[in-house]
């Protein structure tokens, strides 16, 4: 009886490649369902004390946001931005309204791109104190400080509007009475650097950020931040359509209630509010994953996210027709949010924190989202039972490998070792590319990515160079560490950054499958194959192709320029913004992707007959491959 | 004969027993409402409601006798509870929002956010261990007496009692009786009109004449700070009693910026008849406070008062007997207008008082926590000697050996004593006192760490995903007598106008001692997601123990007697 179980096990484990890549087909298939409205949730509110646009909104000021916005005109260039009287301009403005105000300045240094260079900037921050709470609690609105160039390429960057709108909102909300929570008024210099100093100011840790930033204690505080919203808008009302923003640094998502909170309002308003741009089903699910697994916030209000702050950012996009209805309503829809935020007894907790939208009002919960993965997974964990089933012996199918003699895992183990070396020469190594690389006058995205290719081309040749520690594995074992360490990575990761696990189980899974290879195909085609396809799922190769992809499939050259930027950026926002998505592709997803490729070479090269001529193995270096190898 | 003698006698003594009780016992009570303009657009209102009764036996706080059981203004339910519970003082406020000491100076009587309520408490002979019994009953009398939910102050895990901040303000009867103190803070506790109407309830004349008639509960508690006060004291004639309410009034928002304000345009109430049961020392009375110096107050106050006074610290009371006014000019009602050049000063611009105290939360994480207390001297000559008090709840464990102590820029500081208690899980808080001496135009930053502890499922308070309140640091000191300093220290009550004026030239001001509160912090707690997936996960896993270790034991253990030998007591059935 058992005999006969063993033996249906058997069969159906030798089919495991096949039944792998159907597994991996029915994942992609099931992903794309769910972007389908007939397979995902409408959004709705958990938290009920936010009772969003239940309010009625008492914003009429568009005089306020006018003449703010007549001022914002004048005083907003880039020259009085640089030396500080703008910030200094809202400082007082603040004050005369009523608010607790300061600026804040900070000074950037980054060697490695920056060289001797110190940026200094200037924060300005406005606390309006909540008339009948005693300072424990508070609300940040906040928006980047990003003077109007000359120039309509930088029109839709300006932000303008949001600080005249921030201004208005603040002598508005500052005559209310109806305010438990303080808001603070943040208006920050530099991009993420000046909010990564205040933010980490805020907290009184900003010794965390040094050397790169060093930054001024601020003078006023509020309590516990409960939520913060950030706004980008060039104009106050010429802008078509709001664009939502809610990845964060490391594809940490806000809780859903936020997210949906705003939505609401918005519709309430009939502000056309989008998301990532597109509208289409499985793009738009397609993008949210991909900004997820970039690991990059999606705008500014990404940084509040690892302080367990949930926020959103709000971005104006195209360009319409100002009017007056329409500064009312930017007005009034900030307002309502704001009185919603105000409802909060308890800090956002209801509803979920790990989602997919499909559509802006829709969503996917993590019990939806998460088989595809796991069925991922499962084809890889099918390929690992497989070779213990079929076990490390030497043609004979003992199924106790650790009575089938020592040396098996040793060598895998040395293997995986200089896998992880590759991939620690990887995050370590691009200091250095980038100073060599200046000292070449070579731009350090460049450098960088130079660099990188190149100690990707040296894992790749790694096989090459000592083929007697592949040639000393046992293929089975080499697949089953290889099947799973990948396994293993892609399933801690999904914990914390879905997107990056599930984009990287695509491509890799099934190359680590068929790294090993069907039998029937003849080895130098498999070889071939195998090779262009794993090159393709290799890191860079994902990088260069995802860029080149993004750029419509056009030019080579700006696929060549975004990948540039797109690593630069990785590593610089692993340092900075404590972004982990370039450390796991290279602590990660490198090595597992150098443990597939040895696969590759082990399939090629015939393994010596005996486990016991490891002696012999060492002489025969310089063996080529010219036979295939024997499976059982 | 010899009977009527005795009948005679009998007679005089029942009269002058009698004679005793009625008469002995002096109330009186009088009623003032001080008026402030603290600057940048903020109003002050103090309402203080004084009651004293006279009492002959001063044993009678600490023992109700019969023979006190006449009271006509005097509130009985006060004098009750102090004497069933042994308590010879107490201090009870509710207060809500937080008094900006930084921008208004320091409060006549500053109270942090929620519910406070400090008492001291007879500890004499037989009396010492009864102290945890009476503050518990006294808690849920006071908070059955002002309907407030202060229950909690009764558990040790809240109330404690500091070593040197606070001081009995009372006469402690017959020397030094031995009184236990007891402190207890809410943070959270919220405070409204069902708190202001048992406490009106108190005042002889109501909300019905005197200054009670502006005591409009939705004006006043639409304000930046407002807060309910009962304190009860000994003197050395007998026992006093205020009740104050203090408010602050943003007139940006109450009406909505414009500069002119008067008693009517913020409380839409103004008095209309005299008290006539405020027959005290000082009667009924409105006193407005101004600033004279360094930064004089500009406003312009009608009517004329009827007295003025030059106090010391750089201020001048304006006088209104509102008995008078009412009485003599046959008017209607009497309102105090201020008419006040448009100058908003912003807040950092006014000259703030010698000794600041902020309090803040540093770190992240759901593990560990911090706070800094930033203190800073700024008299430009004269060091400072403050008195911190910081109560640490035992849910967030203190961390004593990550106390430090700068000033300035990194300089490391001692405290020159200090008091510690560590917290004793569900038991009592943490308690921290320090004495430290702060330099001159210096600033002082107190900092330690904490850890967050997950605490039993059935110990969260409701909304648990709120967070847990740390509560105020009290930072005491005395402040120096120096009148360049901006210093708008509300005398407490000006009933003993006779003191004012006796010194009303005085040139060189009294140090005064203040008791400042800093912000209340909210800690983001770490807490399980009491959601319908927690609770069925903790019920599906409770099944799978209960079952699983059944089988365990079933399956993997061996019943058998180990140790036949009598001697041995330790014989066990059950074993590997």
């Amino acid at each position: 009886m058992t005999g006969k179980i063993e033996t249906t096990i058997k069969v159906f484990l030798s089919y495991h490649r096949f039944v792998g890549i159907l597994l991996i087909v029915g994942a992609i298939g099931y992903m794309v369902m769910l972007s389908d409205p007939q397979f995902n949730n409408r959004c709705y509110i958990s938290e009920k004390a936010l009772s969003p646009g239940v309010v009625e909104e008492q914003f009429n000021q568009v005089n306020f946001i006018n003449d703010y916005y007549a001022e914002v005109q004048k005083m907003y260039t880039v020259k009085n931005l640089e030396s500080g009287k703008f910030q200094k301009w809202l400082e007082e403005e603040m004050q005369k309204i009523g608010l607790h105000a300061y600026t804040q300045n900070f000074t950037f240094s980054y060697p490695l791109i920056l060289g001797e260079k110190k940026l200094q900037g200037i924060n300005a921050v406005g606390i309006s104190r909540a008339y009948r709470a005693a300072r424990t609690e508070a609300l940040v609105l906040m928006t980047p400080l990003r003077a109007a160039d000359s120039g309509a390429a930088s029109h839709e960057r300006r932000t303008d509007g949001s600080v005249a709108l921030m201004l208005a909102l603040a002598k508005f909300f500052r005559r209310q009475t109806h305010w438990a929570k303080d808001t603070i008024f943040l208006f920050t210099e530099m991009e993420t650097v000046g909010l990564q100093a205040w933010l980490y100011a805020h907290h009184g840790e900003s010794s965390l950020l040094k050397p790169s930033i060093s930054v001024s204690d601020p003078p006023h505080r509020s309590g516990s931040i409960q939520a913060a919203v950030a706004l980008e808008f060039a104009g106050v009302s010429g802008w078509q359509r709001a664009r939502l923003h809610v990845e964060g640094v490391n594809g940490v998502l806000p809780n859903l209630d936020l997210v949906n909170t705003v939505v609401r309002i918005a519709g309430k308003h009939g502000v056309r509010l989008e998301l990532h741009g597109s509208d289409r089903q499985p793009a738009l699910l397609l993008r949210s994953l991909l900004y997820q697994a970039s690991g990059s916030p999606a705008s500014l209000h990404g940084l509040f996210l690892p302080f367990d702050i949930p926020a959103v950012g709000l971005s104006g996009e195209g360009r319409a027709a100002a009017s007056s209805s329409a500064t009312r309503t930017a007005g009034a829809v900030v307002e309502a949010i704001w009185r919603s935020l105000n409802n909060l007894q308890e800090r956002f907790h209801q509803s979920f924190f790990f989602y997919a939208l499909p559509a802006i009002d829709r969503y996917v919960s993590i019990g939806d989202y998460t088989p595809p993965l796991g069925v991922v997974l499962l084809a890889l964990a099918l390929a690992a039972i497989d070779s213990l089933v079929v076990g490390f012996g030497d043609g004979d199918a003992s199924t106790k490998p650790k009575s089938a003699g020592g040396g098996v895992v040793g060598p895998v183990a040395r293997l995986c070792v200089m896998a992880g070396c590759f991939g620690l020469l990887a995050l370590v190594a691009p200091a250095y590319f980038i100073r060599t690389a200046a000292a070449f006058r070579i731009d350090p995205g460049a450098g960088m990515l130079i660099g990188l290719l190149a100690v990707q081309a040296m894992a790749a040749a790694f096989p090459l160079m000592f083929p007697n520690m592949i040639v000393a594995c046992h293929p089975g074992a080499l697949r089953l560490a290889a099947c799973l360490s990948l396994g293993l990575s892609l399933g801690a990761v999904s914990l914390v950054n879905f997107g990056l696990a599930f984009l990287s189980a695509l491509p890799l899974a099934p190359v680590c499958l068929l790294a090993a290879g069907p039998d029937r195909l003849p080895a130098v085609l498999r070889f071939g194959i195998g090779t262009v396809a794993l090159a393709a799922a290799s890191p860079i190769g994902l990088l260069l192709g995802g860029c080149y992809a993004a750029g419509g499939a056009r030019s080579l050259v700006s696929a060549w320029t975004c990948a540039e930027y797109g690593a630069l950026q990785g590593y610089v926002e692993g340092q900075l913004l404590g972004s982990f998505t370039y450390r796991l592709n290279c602590l990660m997803l490198l090595p597992c992707w150098l443990l597939a490729w040895c696969q590759l070479f082990a399939r090629a090269w015939p393994r010596p007959a005996a486990p016991a001529a490891a002696a012999a193995a060492a002489e025969e270096t310089s063996t080529e491959s010219e036979e295939p190898a024997k499976d059982k | 004969m010899y009977m009527t003698n005795l009948f005679v006698l009998v007679s005089i003594f029942l009269l002058f027993v009698v004679n005793n009780c009625v008469c002995v016992d002096e109330e009186d009570f009088s009623e003032e409402l001080v008026l402030s303009d603290l600057g940048n657009g903020y109003s002050y209102f103090g309402f203080n409601f004084v009651f004293t009764r006279q009492v002959n036996d001063f044993n009678f706080v600490i023992k109700a006798t019969s023979s006190h059981k006449h009271f006509n203004l005097f509130p009985r339910s006060i004098s009750d509870l102090a004497a069933r519970f042994r308590v010879s003082e107490f201090h009870l406020t509710l207060s809500q929002g937080y008094w900006n000491h930084a921008a208004w100076g320091y409060a006549s009587q500053p109270q942090p956010q929620g519910a406070e309520l400090w008492a001291w408490l007879g500890s004499h002979g037989s009396e010492s261990d009864k102290v945890e019994s009476n503050w518990r009953e006294f808690v849920s009398a006071v908070s059955g007496m002002f309907c407030a939910s202060v229950n909690a102050m009764a558990t040790g895990a809240v109330a404690t009692s500091p070593a040197w901040s606070y001081r009995p303000e009372g006469l402690s009867q017959r020397g030094r009786e031995p009184r236990t103190l007891r402190l207890a803070q809410i943070v959270n506790q919220g405070v409204c009109t069902e708190n202001l109407t048992p406490w009106s309830r108190l005042l002889p004349c109501k909300k019905q004449a005197g200054i009670g008639q502006l005591l409009n509960a939705v004006k006043l508690h639409d304000s930046a700070y407002n807060s309910v006060q009962v304190h009860f004291k000994p003197t050395h004639r007998g026992l006093a009693l205020r009740l104050a309410f203090t408010a602050v009034i943003d007139r940006r928002i109450a009406q909505l910026g414009k500069a002119d304000w008067s008693v009517h345009s913020l409380l839409s109430r103004a008095v209309s008849l005299p008290c006539s049961l405020a027959t005290g020392q000082t009667g009924s009375r409105l006193l407005v406070l101004k600033r004279t110096a360094p930064d004089p107050d500009q406003s312009a106050v009608q009517p004329e008062p009827l007295q003025s006074y030059n106090l010391a610290n750089g201020l001048k009371l304006l006088d209104y007997n509102l008995t008078k006014m009412l009485d003599d000019e046959a008017k209607d009602s009497v309102d105090v207008k201020f008419n006040f050049p448009w100058t908003w000063v912003p807040v950092e611009r006014l000259q703030s008082p010698p000794v600041v105290a902020q309090k803040y939360q540093i770190g992240t994480g759901s593990e560990m926590g911090g706070v800094v207390v930033a203190i800073s001297n700024r008299h430009p000559s004269q060091a400072i000697n403050v008195i911190i008090l910081e109560i640490v709840p035992w849910q967030l464990r203190m961390l004593f050996h990550t106390l430090e102590l700068t000033l300035g820029d990194n300089l490391a500081h001692k405290a020159n004593k200090v008091h510690y208690q560590q917290s004793v899980d569900r038991v009592r808080p943490a308690k921290l006192e320090l004495l430290v001496t702060v330099p001159p135009r210096t600033s002082l930053r107190v900092s330690y760490r904490f850890t967050k502890q997950l605490v039993r499922w059935n110990e969260f308070p409701p909304d648990a995903n709120h967070g847990l309140y740390l509560p105020p640091t009290v930072v005491s000191f005395v402040a120096p007598s120096d009148s360049s300093l901006r210093l708008p220290v509300l005398p407490q009550t000006v009933l003993s106008i006779a003191e004012l004026t006796a010194n009303r030239n005085a040139t060189t001001p009294e140090p005064i001692f203040v008791r400042l509160y800093t912000e209340a912090l909210l800690v983001n707690a770490p807490k399980p997601d009491f959601s319908m997936p927690y609770n069925v996960l903790c019920l599906v896993c409770t099944v799978l123990a209960i079952g699983s270790g059944f089988m365990h034991n079933v399956a993997c253990k061996l019943a058998s007697v180990s140790n036949p030998n009598p001697a041995d007591k330790d014989a066990t059935l059950m074993g590997d």
